[in-house]
């Protein structure tokens, strides 16, 4: 069973979807065969690569709130991704445009490591304030996945894989997917956001039984 | 329907649109609790 999602490593809920689709899974137990693909969706793809200041200061400069208001969304953000065992660190957050990390996640793919390159990649951005706009940061984390580093940083000055992130992008607007995360069920069944594992697991379930 | 997709779940499962990330108790309320997690445009 072929899932396709469409996320981005900037994007909160992506990393608790993940959890979420990861257990109602888990509860298909070996009935089904599950191969997940990630296609590149920017939230902000006009972030720029170095932004001085925290995520409070860059979100209350773009929507005009008080820190003190942003402060106390994030914490409430923070206490979710807590229930799913995810410890996300806001405060460490550095801020940055995602287009090379989705670079790297198209050189994962080819390589055939692509759900362990996104799952440290989330992990980095979310729990360990790494800076994921830079291809020696990136390179850094992609060794630890098992790619080669001198590799990740040609093809990542190279751009070589823009290309293939641009495609992405383009396609989720042509399915006229806004939002993420943003989930493909065996091409036909769609699930829109941090949905439950049940759902996940349901819409699974369902396309499997129609194969 | 998004695209050639038959949607499945619920409606209000949080995303992320358009740079807002929208926290669960905040999808039924005001436009401005919608986007206080992440306006990022």
């Amino acid at each position: 069973m072929k899932v396709d999602v469409w996320s981005d490593i900037a994007c909160p809920w992506c990393f608790v979807g993940k959890r979420r689709f990861e257990q109602g899974v888990a509860t298909l137990g070996d009935d089904v065969e599950v191969e997940v693909e990630y296609h590149s969706f920017e939230l902000a793809p006009d972030t720029p690569v170095d932004f001085e200041g925290s995520e409070v200061d860059f979100l209350a400069g773009h929507k005009g709130m008080p820190a003190a208001q942003v402060e106390q969304m994030l914490g409430q953000m923070t206490q979710v991704a807590a229930g799913e065992g995810l410890a996300y660190d806001f405060d460490a957050l550095q801020h940055t445009n995602t287009r090379k990390a989705h670079e790297l996640l198209h050189l994962a793919k080819a390589h055939g490591v692509q759900p362990a390159m996104k799952e440290r990649l989330l992990r980095a951005y979310f729990e360990q304030g790494r800076h994921l706009g830079r291809v020696d940061e990136l390179a850094d984390l992609a060794v630890e996945v098992g790619l080669d580093r001198d590799e990740v940083v040609r093809e990542l000055e190279a751009g070589t894989f823009a290309g293939a992130v641009q495609a992405d992008v383009d396609q989720a607007m042509r399915y006229g997917i806004g939002g993420v995360p943003f989930y493909v069920v065996d091409g036909k069944y769609g699930v829109s956001g941090a949905q439950s594992p049940e759902t996940f697991a349901g819409a699974i379930t369902k396309a499997a039984s129609e194969q | 329907m998004t695209g050639p997709f038959e949607i499945l779940g619920e409606d209000d499962a949080p995303v992320c649109v358009d740079g807002v990330c929208a926290l669960p108790h905040a999808q039924d309320d005001d436009e401005t609790a919608r986007g206080a997690l992440g306006e990022r445009r």
